[in-house]
């Protein structure tokens, strides 16, 4: 464990120490009219400062001031009074209001009171954890939490958690945390708010209890409470759509959408003769007939096959009219192959001239293999590639398979550049006497077309 | 005029002594700045907050000499606070920092090289490793600009570089039917 992390530092040093040629590069171009007009400009503005700062003195006439700043401020976040009364009912939500004002969905079910409060605990050691409420849905669950004890500030990050049901078993769906590091921590908050956002996978249903764990320091802590699955049944609108677009030549059919308070599912199927695969729909969204913009948080499945997207849900807002817009797809062509020689580190077949191998590193029982693909543009960026199939098959030349290893599903580090980014993936196989060149089939590589859709879904 | 002449004067409310003053110091000013930014724009506003304080402060220095230390501890507080700012204005930034958990792989995460990953690091963590690895400094340079023991300046570091992810590589849930694909989130960085 101690090699590991000093391996680990080791690494982050060398990283640190490669991005630090980068800034240097960067520092170069010193922007030096700017720069100057900075300074005079800071000048100014102390001298100004100054002045105001003897006046504060003065008298209260400040305090009055930030007071009622305070009160504008608050009242920049967007919630309605339905939400202030939500506030004074749970006592300790408020502090949420930040965390989920990046989520329109949250935000928006919130503003309905469309929230189940509980306000159960778990206390050991000086360690307290408190679920303080509840958002679900028929597909999504979140738990507002608090976490409070030695150490814990509203800096800490709660890694360790899990979810189960009243019967103990782990919930299955895409289960996410928000984590934000905050400021200074010297101004802290002995508090963390947090949430835990579960995504139920296809067709299972959200648990009548839920057993919540968390770790805060070397404590667990477990609280459980009920999900009253009353708050929301029936509030679930399933719009059969069956209607087909084209990108570049490859058709697509969106099924259905179903839309709940927290999500709108939309499944989108693609067309199984299609030449080429399909690897994303860029910019994917749905807008409504007030020109308000749903966007999505990713999706279950694949592409290339069917896929189910998760967008921001309209449920509250009731649009009369949904359509699906997208302005292209990234897509790449099938049956290639890509063909090392790992002993020479050589690239001997690639799909794109911008994929090879870059990198071959003993890492104790297997090869670590780096590939590099390099020169990406922005809109080949919003995509992290899976080059090869995820514990897919390898060919050596006397036509004997080998397996990829497992290593916790793919790694991979992207560098954004001026243009796009340089993505770096990694990929393990057994460490083995080898006939060269090792023959990898490609899943999926850079490639795009640009082509706006617009699909009415309601 | 000497440096500290300038710096004297600068304390007695010479504009131009300051400005002349600053000027010895504007490039290790902006390096700090943007080597803990990241960017232009926000270097350079930092680097006119600190000239801002340093102006309201200036009578709070005593010994010339180490005006530079002095403006450069400015900056640093300007530079932390900062961060605080953005967080509160720009909500975006919460989706970048979204750790994703229990098999689901985040786009966004995953795009998270060594340079976005630092920026994630708590304030006084993303602080320390700058000036370290950034800027070459020395823990004990850094223990005096920061006024903290040299002990806490290592700490720190070493806590960061534990949290900086293992060669700036993320975990993805690999391929499964209940993974997530699609990468429509929080994937704009600056």
């Amino acid at each position: 464990m101690m090699a590991g992390e000093e391996a680990n530092t080791e690494r982050n040093e060398r990283s640190l120490r490669a991005d630090r040629e980068r800034t240097e590069r960067e520092l170069l171009q010193l922007p030096e009219e700017a720069l100057d007009t900075a300074i005079r400009n800071g000048l100014s503005m102390g001298r100004s400062r100054a002045i105001r700062g003897r006046r504060g003195k003065i008298g209260i006439g400040t305090l009055a001031a930030a007071m009622s700043m305070l009160l504008l401020l608050t009242a920049f976040v967007k919630v309605s009074p339905a939400f202030a009364s939500i506030v004074r009912d749970i006592p300790g939500l408020g502090g949420f209001v930040e965390l989920i004002e990046g989520d329109k969905s949250l935000l928006s079910a919130v503003n309905n009171e469309f929230i189940q409060p509980v306000n159960a605990s778990d206390e050991k050691n000086g360690y307290k954890l408190t679920v303080e409420g509840i958002l679900a849905d028929e597909g999504r669950l979140i738990i507002l939490y608090t976490g409070e004890g030695p150490g814990i500030t509203d800096q800490s990050e709660i890694r360790d958690f899990k979810l189960m049901d009243g019967g103990g078993k782990d919930v299955i769906g895409g289960i996410s945390t928000s984590f934000f590091p905050g400021g200074d921590e010297s101004e802290a908050k002995p508090i963390i708010h947090n949430y835990v956002d579960v995504v139920m996978g296809e067709g299972i249903p959200i648990p009548e209890r839920i057993r919540f764990a968390a770790r805060l320091g070397d404590q667990w802590l477990e609280v459980a409470f009920p999900v009253e699955h009353e708050r929301f049944s029936g509030m679930s609108d399933t719009i059969r759509v069956d209607r087909s677009f084209a990108i570049a030549g490859q058709r697509f059919t969106v099924t259905d959408a179903i839309i709940t308070p927290l999500q709108v599912k939309l499944t989108i199927e693609s067309d199984s003769a299609n030449a080429k695969r399909s690897n994303l729909l860029i910019d994917i969204a749905l807008v409504d007939e007030m020109g308000r913009k749903y966007t999505s948080r990713g999706g279950l499945g694949e592409l290339d096959g069917k896929i189910t997207y998760l967008f921001q849900s309209s449920y509250f807002e009731k649009p009369k009219r949904l359509t699906l817009v997208a302005d292209g797809l990234l897509l790449s062509e099938r049956n290639k192959t890509f063909v090392i020689n790992t002993d020479r580190l050589a690239t001997l077949r690639t799909p794109d001239g911008r994929m090879r191998l870059e990198e071959v590193e003993d890492v104790g029982d297997s090869l670590k293999l780096t590939i590099l693909v390099d020169g990406l543009n922005e809109t080949e960026t919003k995509l992290g590639y899976d080059l090869f199939k995820h514990k897919g098959a390898f060919k050596d030349a006397s036509g004997q398979t080998h397996r990829l290893l497992d290593r916790d599903g793919i790694k991979r580090s992207i560098r954004n550049t001026e243009t796009g980014s340089t993505h770096l993936i990694y990929y393990f196989i057994p460490k083995a006497d080898y006939k060269q060149p090792l023959t990898f089939d490609i899943k999926q590589y850079p490639g795009y077309a640009l082509q706006e859709v617009s699909v009415p879904i309601k | 005029m000497e440096k500290d002449e300038y710096a004297s004067a600068a304390i007695k409310g010479d504009e131009t002594a300051l400005l002349q003053r600053i000027e010895m110091d504007k490039q290790q000013l902006y390096a700090i700045a943007y080597s803990y930014m990241r960017n232009e724009d926000d270097a350079l506003e930092a680097v006119q907050e600190t000239v801002c304080r340093v102006w309201v402060k200036r009578r709070t220095l005593r010994e010339p000499q180490f005006f530079s230390t002095w403006m450069i501890r400015i900056l640093i507080r300007v530079c932390l606070d900062a961060r605080k700012k953005r967080q509160r204005e720009w909500p975006l930034e919460r989706d970048i920092g979204r750790r994703e958990r229990l098999g689901q792989a985040d786009d966004a995460a995953e795009r998270l090289d060594i340079a976005a990953q630092v920026q994630l690091l708590p304030p006084k963590y993303r602080m320390v490793v700058t000036l370290k690895y950034y800027r070459d400094m020395t823990i004990t340079d850094i223990a005096k600009l920061l006024e903290k023991p040299e002990g806490t300046i290592r700490t720190w570091l070493n806590k960061a570089l534990k949290t900086l992810r293992a060669d700036a590589t993320m975990l993805e849930g690999g391929e499964r039917n209940d993974g997530w694909r699609g990468s429509e989130y929080g994937t704009k960085r600056t």
